[in-house]
């Protein structure tokens, strides 16, 4: 395991000073979590349990969109603000 | 003697008799929170609005209008579910100023049948862990002794009914959380039948195999609150529409209780075997069979667990990025650096090893080797626990491996996940479970059994649980007059 390449995909940032305890902890809990049965290859997919979609029916909603919105750190005339998305250099491109 | 000493089932004969008002109930507990919870730490959040639900409850009773049996009992309830209005924080930093706008369906169940809610229970951060000591706010402490832990995740809940901060409790129970807590603190904790208690509501850490459980001093107690939260929900799609029946069977008497080797073998300490051991003893002289089966799959219970919740929870917790809710960075130069900056400051580090460990199991190169093996060994286990049950009714065990253990104790992070061995399988297959006390160890503190059934058959369950309960003499006996035990 890499631990900077997994915390890169969790979005996660794992200081450089402890990233070697890190990296020894989740090694020792990926090595006990890998003692699993031999399992043959066909029987790997699971075709036959896979869940079924449910219908999904629109309901009146319950809840309002100043409700909803009252939990963001950022909001302004009914949305949610972000950091800016694009920067000018790409979108100049 | 104080109101919060009684158990849920004999509050509500009192008020039946107008012997009590629900007001004086929750005075009672109110006060004993004033003395005890300095010390226990039980609770995140008290509810403001307490006293206005226990008057409400009473005046309804004095009209004599129709209401719940549990009408005016006080419950509380893990941090985890939502409450509309009231801070709902999963003990972490990511969600301390989080309220949700909308009541889980089992609030609006105990709201509806008049319940008082005490307040918000602490517990480790996100459910993950077994000590309640990774919440983000403070240690919760065993009121049997506060040197020691209540268990976990659901620790705050079972610390608050312990010591008396309230009567009974809901919480939820991904890979033990109701149950064994409950055995730490000498009560009794069920996690139901995969899809009978809807998780509308409950904010996600593994959605395929948690559940809302509850928690309670007695098995009546306990089975009250869970006939009344077990209410069917269409917005929990995975909720089967069974209504619960209580108890058609009614005697012992061939009643075959089965024992795994593999739960009773090198990996679980004498003491939890031998309480365990006299439990089933004592329910054999009345009328019980009790038979060793074997579960093979059972070994690596605990593996496919930790593969499969963290799985789930790398995916479940994404949604905490600091935009739509929860912590934002003050600093950061970028959308992408806001997420990670966020999410590195709002979770602990408990979270972090699971959001790591399951972003591992599922990442390029690594998914069929863990991810897809683990989904497949729960299927096999599944397969085995379900067939074991044509040589018994019930499947026995303690409910830990160990005996309760002291605050801060140094163990290793697989040590402590192993220890999940007794409670995982339930979630694993889906199956009910409930935890009882079942004696004492060497160091005073309760012991837990657990007894597991078929898909929704809690009846036997609660049949079982409460035929040991009479026969053992009762359960207060493991918690009164201890430290703040009631």
């Amino acid at each position: 395991m890499d631990i900077q390449h997994t915390a890169r995909l969790a979005k996660l940032e794992i200081p450089e000073d402890s990233a070697e305890k890190w990296q020894k902890d989740m090694e020792s809990i990926i090595e006990m979590v890998g003692k699993l049965p031999e399992i043959d290859e066909d029987e790997l997919l699971l075709h036959d349990e896979i869940m079924p979609m449910h219908d999904d029916i629109l309901l009146e909603p319950l809840i309002s969109r100043d409700e909803m919105l009252s939990n963001a750190p950022a909001a302004k005339n009914g949305y949610i603000c972000v950091p800016k998305t694009v920067t000018d250099k790409e979108h100049s491109k | 003697m104080k109101l919060y000493e009684y158990s849920a089932s004999e509050l509500i004969d009192m008020l039946n008799a107008g012997k009590c008002s629900s007001a004086e109930i929750l005075g009672d507990i109110t006060e004993r929170i004033s003395t005890a919870e300095k010390d226990i730490g039980a609770y995140i959040t008290l509810n403001s609005t307490a006293k206005e639900a226990a008057v409400r409850s009473d005046e309804l009773r004095s009209r004599g209008e129709p209401c719940h049996i549990l009408s005016g009992i006080p419950v509380a309830v893990k941090d985890n579910i939502s409450t509309a209005g009231m801070l709902t924080t999963c003990g972490s930093k990511m969600l301390e100023n989080y309220i949700p706008p909308y009541d889980a369906h089992v609030i609006r169940c105990i709201k509806k049948a008049g319940m008082v809610i005490t307040g918000k229970t602490n517990m480790d951060e996100f459910a993950m862990g077994s000590s309640t000591e990774t919440s983000y706010f403070h240690v919760t402490r065993n009121p049997l002794d506060t040197s020691f832990s209540a268990g976990g995740s659901s620790g705050g809940s079972a610390a608050a009914i312990a010591s008396g901060e309230c009567i009974s409790a809901i919480c939820s129970d991904t890979g033990g959380s109701v149950r064994m807590p409950a055995s730490f603190c000498g009560l009794v904790g069920l996690k139901p039948t995969f899809g009978n208690i809807s998780r509308c509501g409950l904010i996600a850490f593994s959605p395929s195999i948690e559940q809302i459980g509850v928690m309670g001093k007695t098995v009546r107690d306990t089975e009250l609150l869970y006939s009344l939260v077990s209410e069917y929900d269409p917005m929990d799609v995975m909720m089967t529409n069974k209504q619960y029946h209580s108890f058609d069977v009614n005697e012992l008497k061939g009643l075959r209780i089965g024992i795994p080797t593999e739960l009773f073998g090198d990996n679980i300490s004498d003491e939890c075997k031998k309480a365990v051991a006299d439990a089933l003893r004592l329910l054999e002289q009345n009328g019980a069979v009790i038979t060793e089966i074997s579960i093979p799959m059972l070994k690596y219970a605990a593996n496919i667990y930790y593969i499969i919740s963290s799985a789930e929870a790398s995916s479940e917790l994404a949604r905490y990025d600091g935009v739509r809710f929860g912590h934002r960075s003050d600093s950061f130069t970028g959308l992408d650096d806001m997420y990670i900056r966020s999410r590195t400051e709002g979770f602990g580090d408990e979270v972090k090893r699971r959001i790591m460990l399951g972003t591992f199991v599922l990442s390029e190169g690594s998914r069929e080797s863990y991810y897809l093996r683990a989904v497949s060994a729960m299927h096999m286990l599944k397969k085995e626990i379900i067939s074991s049950f044509e040589h018994c009714d019930l499947i026995a065990s303690p409910s830990y491996p160990e005996p309760p253990f002291h605050l801060a104790e140094s163990i290793s992070n697989t040590a402590r996940y192993s220890a999940d061995i007794c409670t995982v399988p339930a979630n694993l297959s889906g199956l009910p479970a409930i935890s009882i006390p079942c004696g004492k160890a060497g160091n005073d503190m309760p012991l837990g059994l657990q007894l597991m059934s078929m898909p929704f058959r809690e009846d036997l369950l609660f049949f079982a649980a409460g035929e040991y309960e009479k026969l053992c003499g009762g359960f207060s006996q493991f918690r009164g007059g201890k430290a703040y035990g009631v």
